[in-house]
């Protein structure tokens, strides 16, 4: 495994045993003061930590291809997209810094400084900005690996999976056009956007599909366990969608909505090793041959 | 008398054999060139027509290497149905799209090391 990607791993594996540490108090005494400070601020370091590694780690990738390199244009919006999650998680942290008063009820600093709404403009950019992103970022991949060959042979099961997808998209948008009709207030613009972020999901749902594919095809190596990240990335954002759907519905139970928040430090941890890979796959050939033997 | 065997002294002394020497030093530096050109060109393409059957294997083994550990272990597949047919003309492409030029010069520079 390449020492980003341990790192990357080692650390969230560690972040994640404090956090079942706060989650294991608060089943067993009912509050929420250890999982509250953990979510709050190691959760939002770990976020800050993770999109930022994996924005230097795909400028590095990028920085790897000349300027007339297909996969140049891929790594720029990926590098755009990690950049986005980045800023959507200061934002929000920020924000709820912003709200927190000094115990004099005096108003934080912050709250001055930063106008409100902060929370609500991080979850577009964390959201369907940086999806939108992503998506360009693995369309360009798909042309490339098309050109390849590297695409062919997608199953029976492939189809179905797509065409479940394309069918769950239909009904999305139908729900939107039925929100949009008169007997529903205008929604805000920041709403509308936020509207996109499940049909932009189901793309990268269809592109996570085939990239596996592709996966599959060329079997395991650094690049195509990069790409391999990326499809564990978007199935465990999809898992973190499901589970606020399901606590929107009331299906989850208090224990349960905790431990599904745990969801997208994997993803997050996912998104970040997934340049890690590919930067492995480019400096192995600088690699001395006596040091990837020890390796 | 005197002026025929000055002449032939001339003549000696202008006789072509430099310029032979010239010649054939330089079909020499072009057979050397052509011998190489071919050589690499076996490398190359992976035929052993040319070139040592040895050479043509280390290369091929050393590139398959390199497709498994960077692309994927079934990266041979994508290129050709035959292990006999991987070379750098056919692997090169693929190795440049995903790991970009500058990775792929030095890539190529590991695989012809030593020959």
């Amino acid at each position: 495994m390449p020492r980003f990607v341990l790192w990357i791993w080692k650390v969230c594996a560690i972040h994640f045993a404090i956090g079942m540490a706060a989650y294991l108090h608060f089943l067993i005494t009912g509050s929420y003061r250890y999982v509250t400070w953990y979510f709050l601020i190691l959760g939002t370091l770990f976020f800050l930590l993770t999109t930022a590694a994996e924005f230097c780690l795909a400028l590095e990738c990028r920085a790897g291809f000349e300027a007339d390199e297909p996969m140049r244009m891929a790594w720029s919006f990926i590098a755009l997209s990690s950049l986005a999650r980045f800023v959507a998680a200061a934002m929000v942290s920020l924000d709820h810094w912003r709200g927190t008063s000094l115990p004099a009820d005096i108003p934080s600093v912050l709250a001055v400084v930063f106008p409100r709404g902060l929370a609500q403009a991080g979850e577009v950019v964390g959201g369907p900005l940086s999806m939108i992103f992503l998506v360009v970022a693995l369309s360009r991949v798909l042309q490339v690996q098309h050109r390849f060959g590297v695409l062919r042979g997608l199953t029976r099961t492939d189809f179905l999976l797509i065409g479940l997808i394309g069918a769950f998209t239909v009904g999305e948008i139908a729900n939107i056009v039925g929100y949009l009709g008169p007997s529903y207030p205008t929604p805000s613009l920041t709403k509308a956007i936020l509207w996109l972020s499940d049909p932009l999901l189901a793309v990268l749902l269809v592109q996570a599909v085939m990239i596996r594919r592709s996966v599959i095809r060329v079997g395991l190596g650094l690049v195509s366990q990069c790409w391999e990240m990326y499809v564990i990335a978007i199935v465990t954002t999809l898992a973190g969608d499901a589970s606020i759907w399901a606590l929107g519905v009331g299906l989850l139970s208090q224990p349960l909505i905790v431990l599904t928040w745990y969801i997208w430090f994997f993803a997050a941890a996912a998104y970040a090793s997934a340049p890690a890979y590919q930067l492995a796959a480019m400096t192995l050939p600088h690699i001395p041959e006596r040091a990837m033997r020890r390796r | 008398m005197d002026r025929q065997r000055a002449l032939s002294e001339v003549d000696k002394g202008l006789s072509p054999s430099p310029i032979l020497a010239v010649q054939s030093g330089e079909d020499r530096g072009i057979e050397e060139l052509s011998r190489r050109m071919l050589s690499w060109s076996s490398l190359w393409f992976g035929s052993s027509g040319n070139c040592a059957l040895a050479e043509v294997h280390l290369v091929r083994q050393r590139l398959l290497s390199w497709l498994e550990r960077c692309i994927g272990l079934e990266a041979r597949s994508v290129l050709t149905s035959r292990v006999e047919d991987v070379s750098l003309a056919t692997s090169a492409p693929l190795l440049t799209a995903f790991l970009g030029r500058r990775a792929m010069r030095e890539l190529s520079r590991r695989v012809l090391s030593d020959l």
